[in-house]
């Protein structure tokens, strides 16, 4: 029995109807074509720490969906945007604000991060920044086309620039923003 | 899709086509499976618009990298192949399915067959098959797909163990909505 004979294309048509997490994960570990071609066929992805995403973040370049609910910085958004093009859904929305001792601890994030993405991720339609506090989205919702969902919920403080931004950019209509 | 209009010998429905496997086996198979196979049916109209003369006489179509004993398993396949594309909408219906895929046998079969429908070009085997493949590796572990495809995992200890880690620590897939 030759096992070795199917090719990276051929093996991909069957690990894209590989869905659950598990299963994933299980076949990614099988042998070095089986993670690549798991890389490549992937499609989402929920990062719990960020030292090591220019490490792993590479095998993924088809991911449509990117999760992450920690701090996250401009230089790591900007390494996201190059990585993932056809990003879709982004959320990073928060359980809860980050607190350290004494005070509220923020992302170290200025505009950069949100302008790579906006003109990286052409596809990029659902934004969730949930509890982020100090983030600015104008050149986001200017820049990303196809911007269809945009959560700001909590983000307490989103500024007058944001909001002339977010007052042009609703007028189509199945927009959604949530806010608060 | 019927290229019956197109011919103009009436007993076109039971025309049939020869087919040449890599082991020298000729298959004599009915038109309308024939053209199941998008390579078949590429090669067959090449072979009709080059030579007018030859139409209805029938051509040996090669198939250099298709084995007797997968074309035989194709074929049988393809005859079974329901009229309508109707995709399974129920859970019962999906169920029937899954077990119908199952007794298409050990992984080696499946890889042959895959092999064979990707180079055939045969949509609704390739789509099959990969899916009776898929079923296997649902809730399994490595050293399960391993053994199970006859895989020997090729990753340094270190590799392998860095690679787990990240899955433990630094990332997960999302479940679909």
């Amino acid at each position: 029995m030759s096992m070795s004979s199917l090719c990276d294309d051929e093996l991909g048509l069957i690990l894209e109807r590989v869905h659950d997490p598990y299963d994933r994960k299980s076949v990614s570990l099988v042998c070095k074509q089986w993670l690549r071609v798991e890389g490549l066929t992937r499609l989402s992805i929920r990062v719990f720490e960020l030292d090591s995403l220019r490490w792993f973040l590479p095998r993924y370049p088809n991911i449509v969906t990117f999760e992450c609910s920690t701090l996250i910085n401009d230089d790591e958004l900007k390494f996201l945007a190059k990585t993932c093009p056809k990003l879709e859904v982004l959320n990073l929305s928060l359980e809860r604000p980050f607190h350290d001792e004494f005070t509220t601890v923020f992302d170290n994030v200025c505009e950069d991060g949100l302008c790579a993405l906006g003109n990286g991720c052409h596809k990029l339609s659902k934004v969730l920044l949930r509890r982020r506090i100090c983030w600015t989205v104008v050149s986001l919702v200017k820049l990303a086309q196809n911007l269809t969902i945009l959560d700001l919920a909590k983000c307490c403080l989103v500024t007058d620039q944001d909001l002339e931004a977010i007052g042009g950019w609703g007028l189509c209509p199945g927009k959604g923003m949530v806010g608060g | 899709m019927s290229n019956t209009s197109e011919n103009p010998n009436p007993s076109s429905s039971s025309a049939k086509i020869t087919l040449k496997t890599s082991d020298n086996e000729l298959f004599e198979v009915e038109e309308a499976v024939a053209m199941k196979f998008c390579t078949v049916k590429q090669y067959f109209e090449d072979e009709k618009d080059n030579d007018v003369a030859a139409r209805g006489s029938s051509t040996v179509i090669p198939l250099p990298n298709v084995h007797s004993a997968v074309l035989a398993r194709l074929i049988s396949y393809c005859k079974k192949l329901p009229q309508s594309n109707a995709v399974a909408d129920n859970h019962e219906e999906e169920e029937t399915k899954k077990k119908e895929r199952k007794q298409y046998g050990t992984p080696g079969d499946l890889v042959d067959l895959i092999s064979a429908a990707n180079y055939l070009d045969f949509k609704e085997g390739l789509e099959f098959f990969n899916q009776a493949l898929a079923d296997h590796i649902q809730n399994k572990s490595v050293e399960y797909v391993r053994k199970f495809f006859g895989i020997k995992g090729d990753f340094e200890p270190h590799e392998e163990e860095k690679y787990r880690e990240e899955y433990a620590w630094a990332f997960e897939g999302v479940d679909e909505d």
